[in-house]
């Protein structure tokens, strides 16, 4: 099982924990202050989903545009904005 | 554990039937009196529940959140929210629940396994799961081999509840976990229904 190394950011105790842990919570070993783990590798997909939606959208939009649909080109930019509005505040 | 909340043996999980964003729970004990009140926000891709004191939800009892967004077999943290202590986690035993029955793995501080919390009939989840999905569960949480609590559900469609048993023993299951893995059930395990 891989490890993520830990720096307690009230003590500055150094902590070894499962890579499992990742995007969890935990008390320092030392000071038993409570750290949250970031979870990058989940953060890159959520992000890399919600960009590819968008992109998508953006394709459809330049689509519209080449044979001259303006509102649909609106309502693809419209809507590829609000997804990523929506995420963002969700995330 | 400290707190009164958690002196009980009995504990009931109640869903609010009217709740306009996010899930909402009651929790009260024996004697029906309200012990505790649950939220579930509502748009959290990460799913982010707390226990409160009263309806008020002026006093976190306790958080419970998923350690990640996409995640076959969840992961949930189960922190104390009166002294920022992590009690525990519990993980859905994703393969397991989403074919067989549902299964759940209680863990330590370290993610080290201490216990398990199953459904108690796999004929009777495979009911539930292809027949007729009403059908009360029942679910059993055993630490270190022994059987320390019971969940069972009741058939009322429209307010779903929850009755837990905890089994006094010496190696009694910290309640605050116990009661987190009761309203994991009743919120994240009702939407599969």
């Amino acid at each position: 099982m891989s490890e993520i190394h830990v720096r307690c950011g009230q003590c500055g105790h150094t902590m070894v924990k499962p890579s499992s842990m990742a995007g969890g919570m935990f008390n320092c070993d030392d000071c038993g202050a409570l750290i949250e783990l970031k979870g990058a590798a989940d953060s890159a997909l959520y992000w890399g989903i919600v960009i590819a939606i968008a992109l998508v959208l953006f394709a459809v939009a330049g689509g519209a545009m080449t044979f001259g649909n303006v509102p649909m080109a609106m309502g693809a930019i419209a809507l590829a904005l609000l997804i990523v509005l929506i995420f963002a505040l969700a995330g | 554990m400290g707190d009164a909340v958690y002196d009980r043996n009995e504990y009931l999980l109640r869903r609010k039937f009217w709740s306009f964003l996010g899930q909402k729970f009651y929790i009260y004990d024996a004697r029906e009196q309200l012990v505790g009140f649950v939220y579930q926000k509502a748009f959290k891709l990460k799913e982010d529940i707390r226990v409160y004191r009263t309806e008020a939800m002026k006093e976190e009892l306790l958080i419970i959140k998923a350690r990640k967004i996409i995640d076959f077999s969840a992961a949930y943290d189960v922190v104390d929210a009166l002294n920022n202590e992590k009690v525990g986690a519990l993980r859905r035993k994703g393969f397991t629940s989403a074919f067989f029955k549902d299964s759940w793995e209680i863990l330590d501080n370290n993610d080290d396994v201490y216990g398990t919390l199953e459904e108690d009939s796999a004929f009777l989840s495979l009911v539930r799961r292809h027949l007729f999905a009403l059908l009360p569960q029942t679910f059993t949480v055993k630490s270190g081999g022994l059987h320390v609590a019971t969940f069972r559900q009741n058939w009322n469609i429209f307010i779903p509840k929850l009755m837990v048993s905890f089994h006094g023993g010496p190696e009694e299951i910290d309640r605050r976990i116990g009661l987190a893995a009761a309203v994991l059930i009743s919120a994240i395990e009702g939407r599969q229904g």
